[in-house]
């Protein structure tokens, strides 16, 4: 349902849980591995850093985009760009986060397979996420982010699960603190990057919020440090678990990290993973998924969105199902990561710097 | 309209949850509680796999099955087992491993990959060495359980709550295996005066993935404080009295403890103090002297701490200097403290050089009620 731009669509909680459900995806679950590939036992030092990054892109972000409450994406970006780059930028998003979004179900989809559901044909899982996806987004952001606000929830026990493995973790595998040494602990910071992909979001979605009143900086950096927060706890926990070299053989260690205990009665702990895990991923795909139907929705100026939610399904649905392979899905989602620096860092700061230098024609602009 | 469509997707999407295609009762599944991995005796080049496992079937004659077939590694194993079998088999209930004194020796990271590789295979899955062959093991039957594995889980239990044997399971001997600084260990079972009895106090220390030596006794013991791993169990002692024509017994029942392990580089050379804290209570005290004063306490504890740091050496002395094989880790407390000093390749040959004082303490908090 789009209304008046005046109205608003999501309050500024709302918009606080949409970061967090985005970033919080499917980079969790290699992310203690990835890292440690390149800043080994202080894997968890390049989480940190990367998460104050971050947090300082998203005050870039929500600087900039706040000198512009009225405009949506594509308004915006043409005041600062010029309408022909500004509709490439938005068309290139567009493809950008339908790519994501085909990553995501298809990882989503991989992990059913390997852990859940051995036999069931990898297009029935598609098709039954991609369904799902759409009838999430179709009523628009309203719909969505009342959902997000439900699986948030889910981030407690989800977080507490860290705890699982504690009693065989040892202090010595993240020892010595600081040893791989400045610049590779910087270096690790960039495989960490790929999994806080999807903050960017906001720049789509700021337009919607209905109280800009509100805190809105405080709370999106807020919700990027909780999120460092958990990624951090993570990290930490599995290597102090696993060690750095243990790690670097075990492909999805967020899941393994959960069968290194025995539990009376429970003897699959990795079910609850999955079970939360899951409802957080549908977030993350229906958002980014989402803000590819709004940025269309913005580029042909028209009232309904679930046109381009229902359109744009068979698309991701085929998308998904190129991948042969595990290996191909993590090719994919290294394209699509590093599509992720563009609209992640490279975009926002240039329309930052270009906003400053265009600041004075904008208000004359204004004025008049 | 719109609600008929809604109603048919919802039906479509329902038909996933009858889970067709991987849905399947537990009357068809065959659920493995062991496995045991030995050397093929007609063709030593292959390997023995044998699962133990319940029959669950009413009508049957046996409660309990074993099948045993050849191939080069765990994997063949699973493709040949599966033609023998009456049902389709699941190896994601394995309580334990069980490899066989030969095939342990010979190594075992072979079959270990397929079960670290497997996602429903148990991280917590326990792993065993047995004196002879890990068949023989299986095909017992114990006195307290239907399937041996069971039983052996809770011996293995009481026995690491002991203070006797370690607990390793797939996910720790994998740690151990790929992290440089420490070498792996298992449980080693042994037979009784009869084949029925199991003794589980002794350690079966490994190279990589390669059995090397063995502990037994109060050498498992040792080796479990040294690894910190000091929990409860009763530590027996000779005590020297003043009369020499006697012999006098002193037992501890150990209560826990701690252990501090400091490395220092003095001139290239290696320094490991390595300090350990046992507190425990009085089992036993056969001397005639009253032991309930401050004095004879503190004497005591002096000569129990002694005692067991000349267990510690000895034990120590195994490692370091006869097997060169450091499976205490104190190569991970040397790679925390002195990562530019510590070879990943050599350690073994620097552990053996390193010059390692222990140093013991023993506190008896109580000597039980009589004096």
């Amino acid at each position: 349902m789009y209304q008046k731009y005046s109205d608003g669509e999501i309050t500024a909680i709302q918009s606080f849980v949409i970061l967090i459900s985005i970033m919080i995806g499917t980079g969790v679950l290699t992310l203690a591995r990835v890292v440690a590939e390149v800043s080994r036992q202080d894997a968890w030092i390049s989480v940190i850093l990367n998460g104050i990054f971050i947090a300082f892109m998203m005050m870039i972000i929500v600087y900039m985009i706040s000198h512009f409450p009225k405009h949506n994406f594509v308004q915006y970006t043409s005041c600062l760009l010029g309408k022909p780059l500004a509709y490439i930028v938005a068309f290139s998003y567009v493809i950008y986060a339908l790519l994501v979004t085909a990553t995501v179900v298809r990882i989503l989809s991989e992990m059913v397979i390997t852990w859940l559901l051995t036999n069931t044909p990898l297009w029935i899982i598609n098709l039954i996420i991609v369904i799902t996806i759409v009838y999430m987004v179709k009523n628009g952001v309203t719909a969505l982010a009342r959902y997000n606000e439900v699986i948030i929830f889910m981030l407690i026990p989800f977080s507490l699960l860290v705890l699982v493995g504690l009693p065989e973790a040892s202090i010595i595998n993240l020892r010595p603190v600081g040893g791989t040494g400045i610049s590779t602990i910087i270096k690790g910071a960039i495989p960490s990057f790929f999994s806080y992909a999807g903050y960017e979001v906001l720049l789509v979605y700021y337009p919607y919020i209905s109280d800009k009143q509100k805190p809105i900086m405080r709370n999106s950096v807020a919700a990027v440090l909780l999120v460092t927060l958990f990624y951090t706890a993570t990290v930490a926990a599995q290597i102090a678990l696993y060690g750095p070299q243990e790690i670097q053989h075990v492909l999805y260690p967020s899941i393994t990290y959960l069968t290194a205990v025995e539990f009376p009665v429970i003897e699959r702990m990795e079910i609850f993973f999955t079970i939360f895990w899951v409802f957080t991923v549908f977030g993350t795909a229906g958002i980014q998924y989402l803000a590819g139907c709004i940025l269309l929705q913005n580029i042909f100026t028209t009232e309904k969105i679930h046109l381009f939610a229902y359109g744009l399904a068979p698309i991701i649905f085929l998308i998904t199902m190129l991948p042969q392979n595990t290996r191909e899905v993590v090719d994919l989602g290294d394209k699509v990561g590093r599509a992720n620096v563009f609209f992640g860092l490279v975009f926002p700061l240039a329309i930052f710097i270009l906003y400053f230098i265009r600041k004075e024609s904008l208000k004359h602009e204004r004025n008049h | 309209m719109k609600g008929i469509i809604k109603l048919f997707i919802i039906i479509l999407a329902a038909f996933s949850l009858t889970a067709c295609w991987d849905s399947i009762g537990l009357e068809r599944l065959l659920l493995v509680y062991g496995l045991g991995v030995d050397i093929s005796k007609e063709n030593p080049e292959n390997y023995l796999f044998t699962i133990g496992f319940p029959t669950i079937i009413e009508e049957a004659s046996e409660k309990k099955m074993q099948l045993s077939v050849e191939a080069p590694s765990f994997g063949g194993g699973k493709c040949n087992l599966q033609q023998k079998a009456y049902r389709r088999i699941s190896y994601d209930n394995i309580k334990m491993v069980v490899f066989g004194e030969d095939a342990a020796k010979r190594g075992i990271q072979l079959h270990v990959d397929s079960m670290y590789r497997e996602p429903l295979f148990r991280g917590s899955t326990r792993f065993i060495v047995v004196e002879g062959r890990a068949v023989d093991l299986l095909s017992l039957n114990p006195p307290a359980a239907l399937i041996v594995s069971n039983f052996l889980h809770e011996s293995i239990q009481q026995n690491y709550e002991s203070t006797k044997i370690p607990i390793t399971t797939l996910r720790s001997f994998s740690h151990e295996y790929y992290t440089d600084g420490i070498e792996p260990v298992m449980p080693f079972i042994q037979y009784g005066a009869n084949r029925q009895e199991l003794n589980l106090d002794s350690v079966a220390l490994f190279n990589k993935d390669r059995l090397v030596y063995k502990l037994h006794k109060r050498e498992s013991i040792a080796f479990m404080i040294l690894r910190n791993e000091i929990h409860q169990g009763i530590y027996p002692f000779d005590y020297k009295s003043k009369d020499q024509n006697k012999r006098e017994f002193i037992a501890i029942n150990i209560k826990g403890g701690n252990s501090k392990i400091k490395v220092k580089l003095e001139d290239t050379k290696l320094h490991i103090d390595h300090n350990i804290h046992i507190h425990c209570s009085l089992g036993e005290y056969t001397p005639e002297e009253r032991v309930f004063t401050k004095e004879k306490l503190e004497q005591l504890q002096d000569y129990i701490a002694k005692e067991i740091e000349a267990d510690l050496n000895r034990t120590l002395k195994i490692l370091q200097k006869d097997l060169k094989n450091d499976n205490i880790g104190y190569g991970k407390h040397v790679k925390a403290q002195y990562p530019e000093y510590f070879d990943s390749e050599n350690w073994n040959e620097q552990f053996s050089k390193a010059i390692i004082k222990i140093n013991t303490t023993v506190k008896i908090k109580n000597i039980g009620i009589a004096q």
